[in-house]
């Protein structure tokens, strides 16, 4: 059956199948081993958004390789995500530049709260071998306030691993 | 027809009078012999422009003849803040003379693009490296200046400094006839540290980690540059098997930089079974120097001297397993690159056009894939020499540039194998004189040549310029983005690998 105001070609379209209606039993039983696992088991996911604001790269290195199949951190909660507005974290590394630093801190802004902040390397703890530069501004902590460290230099894709799940431990309680 | 030159640019070069620098000495030309030096350049294409940079009172330039392999450095007195410039005649002096203008204020006639590189108007002075900096003004700088759309038709899309993906801050400006790029025009700086400041009155030792940090990714090959040129500043050999472990570490490095190159052009190319065969494999080599040097990227083991310490026994031994581990399955490797729908995605993509590649004296597998036959391993004086003659492809396409890179990682396996069985006994560090002197010294990164320049006076450091390969890799990038599909540019950009930190300083 054709209806006479839509044009052929529309209804001649693949469609998604309609949703069926939830099994009423079914969903009580679901909600109840819902609330018995709880948040700590089943709330746990972070999505992470990453910006380097004045490295060596070193940790834009480790950071490309932690987002790789040798460590799959989809499986235990973590996401990259490519916009901040996605992001519950910000992954900062490197020093912050005077001339990137303004970027930082609209980037942070553009993530809906509750956001966290997490510096990734020494660099971004303190500024590291370069905080002495005119060009420096300090460490993370001198733009945006920073939740967690990760010291290194740079730090070992692991390393940071457990960094986040640190953060996923504390945020899921 | 226009009239040959009578004088060969080299010749203007080699007839000035030689200043004391090892192992090259440095000519110091007179303004009339600069001027024949410019005039005589297009006429002699095989003379590669490696790096421009300055002091407060002259502008330098290395060049490197690519028939015989032989650097050769020129300078010229800067006159009431100017100096002519080498951008109408050598494209890659484009970036050299922008950030020259930015650090220390000189002024290049007939420069090609004056507009700021490094200073986006966010530093306390400009000018920080001039003898006196220009406190900045007041208020928020304006928005960097990018090249118009020659029509209003185009659509410009900016992209960064702040990107979806793990990557360096830049700014790319894309300038797209519907899906077609017709120009991508790329800003850096911000990622400037101010390194060469930094380094000014520290000896060596101090500024080794610094040198190190330039760019991390090719730590190896700066920190190696970094002190070939203060060992031959002040006239220093090193043991032999710190030079052996040295050219051990710089081809782990390029395995690495290489297979990572490697996993993002595929990725970016679409396809879901090579990216987390060569990162597994990247993971391997980082874990065995971990074992081998305790830092993955082997960072902060190489100084002016030789080494830091010396690698243990059991250490080395991880680097033998680690490459025997990788020839039995380089060949499984190469046949990833075989598969028709990759080979589809990759071939006649991204191609850099050859008369570029020689204009802007681009090395590393980029030049080697575009038939430019530059290795700063073969460089006359090279230490361990390496023999084996440069392999050389024509396409100088993405798939080009890949092949070139597993073909590498094969020569790179062969190396370290045969270094670690024939590894000298000896110290592995000698003690540097707190001298003066000025020097140059060379390393092949994964990404290409790098080079330092060093000038100390009584054991510290008065003048440093680094020049990483990203400063040829850029424009390249933005050449080869020229004309093709914004699909494409995620993966001419992942081939072609550029990264900011060694270009920003």
């Amino acid at each position: 059956m054709s209806l006479p105001f839509i044009p052929r070609v529309a209804t001649a379209l693949p469609r998604t199948e309609p949703a069926p209606a939830p099994d009423a039993a079914a969903a009580r039983i679901l909600s109840a081993r819902l609330q018995q696992a709880g948040q700590a088991r089943l709330g746990r996911s972070l999505a992470l958004f990453h910006l380097d604001t004045g490295g060596c790269h070193g940790c834009v290195l480790e950071l490309t390789l932690l987002n790789s199949a040798v460590h799959a951190i989809e499986r235990l909660g973590l996401t990259f995500v490519d916009t901040p507005r996605h992001a519950d974290v910000l992954l900062v590394s490197g020093a912050v530049t005077r001339t990137l630093a303004p970027a930082l801190v609209r980037t942070l802004d553009a993530m809906p709260a509750p956001s966290w902040v997490v510096a990734i390397g020494d660099c971004a703890a303190n500024g590291g071998l370069f905080r002495a530069s005119p060009a420096i501004l300090g460490g993370a902590e001198a733009a945006v306030p920073v939740d967690l460290i990760v010291p290194g230099c740079p730090p070992r894709p692991a390393e940071i691993l457990a960094g986040l799940l640190t953060l996923l431990a504390a945020h899921s309680r | 027809m226009t009239i040959p030159p009578l004088l060969l640019a080299t010749t203007v070069i080699r007839a000035a009078p030689a200043l004391p620098c090892q192992p090259w000495p440095r000519h110091l030309l007179d303004g009339d012999a600069w001027r024949a030096m410019v005039d005589a350049m297009p006429a002699e294409p095989s003379l590669a422009l490696i790096g421009l940079w300055a002091d407060a009172a002259h502008i330098h330039a290395l060049f490197l003849d690519d028939r015989t392999l032989q650097p050769l450095a020129a300078s010229v007195a800067v006159e009431a803040g100017r100096y002519l410039a080498l951008s109408p005649v050598r494209p890659g002096a484009i970036l050299f003379e922008r950030v020259i203008t930015d650090l220390w204020g000189h002024e290049g006639v007939h420069a090609a693009d004056l507009r700021p590189w490094l200073d986006h108007g966010y530093w306390p002075a400009h000018q920080p490296m001039a003898p006196c900096p220009v406190p900045a003004g007041g208020g928020p700088p304006p928005p960097p200046e990018m090249l118009p759309a020659a029509d209003p038709a185009l659509l410009q899309v900016p992209v960064g400094p702040v990107h979806g993906v793990i990557t360096a801050p830049a700014h790319w400006r894309v300038t797209a006839d519907r899906e077609t790029i017709t120009r991508l025009e790329t800003r850096l700086g911000y990622t400037h540290r101010g390194l060469p400041l930094l380094v000014r009155g520290l000896t060596p030792r101090a500024a080794a980690p610094l040198a190190a940090r330039l760019h991390g990714g090719a730590t190896v090959a700066h920190a190696t540059a970094f002190a070939r040129s203060v060992e031959a500043a002040l006239d220093v050999g090193i043991p032999p098997r710190a030079q052996t472990l040295r050219a051990i570490m710089a081809e782990l490095e390029r395995m690495a930089g290489h297979l990572l190159t490697l996993a993002a052009t595929c990725a970016a190319a679409g396809d879901p079974l090579a990216p987390p065969r060569f990162h597994w494999q990247r993971h391997a080599v980082l874990e065995a120097c971990d074992r081998a040097f305790g830092h993955r990227l082997m960072m902060d083991w190489i100084v002016p001297g030789g080494l830091a310490a010396n690698p243990s026994a059991t250490g080395l031994a991880a680097l033998e397993t680690l490459t025997d581990r990788l020839a039995a399955i380089l060949p499984d490797l190469a046949r990833l690159l075989d598969r028709p729908g990759l080979t589809a995605r990759l071939r006649g993509v991204g191609v850099t056009p050859p008369g570029l590649i020689q204009a802007l004296g681009a090395g590393g597998p980029a030049g080697r894939a575009a038939g430019r036959p530059t290795d700063a391993r073969h460089i006359p004086g090279a230490s361990p020499p390496v023999s084996a003659p440069i392999p050389v492809r024509s396409e100088g396409d993405a798939d080009a540039r890949l092949r070139q890179m597993l073909f590498e990682i094969e020569g790179s396996v062969a190396l370290v194998r045969s270094w670690l069985q024939t590894l000298p006994v000896t110290d592995v560090l000698a003690p540097v004189p707190g001298l003066s002197g000025e020097g140059f010294g060379t390393a092949e990164s994964a990404q290409g040549d790098v080079w330092h320049w060093v000038r100390l006076a009584a054991g510290e450091i008065v003048e440093w310029f680094p020049r990483d390969p990203a400063w040829l890799r850029w424009p390249l990038l933005e050449a080869a983005a020229h004309g093709a599909t914004l699909d494409d540019l995620p993966v001419i950009a992942a081939s072609l690998d550029p990264v900011c930190a060694g270009i920003d300083l």
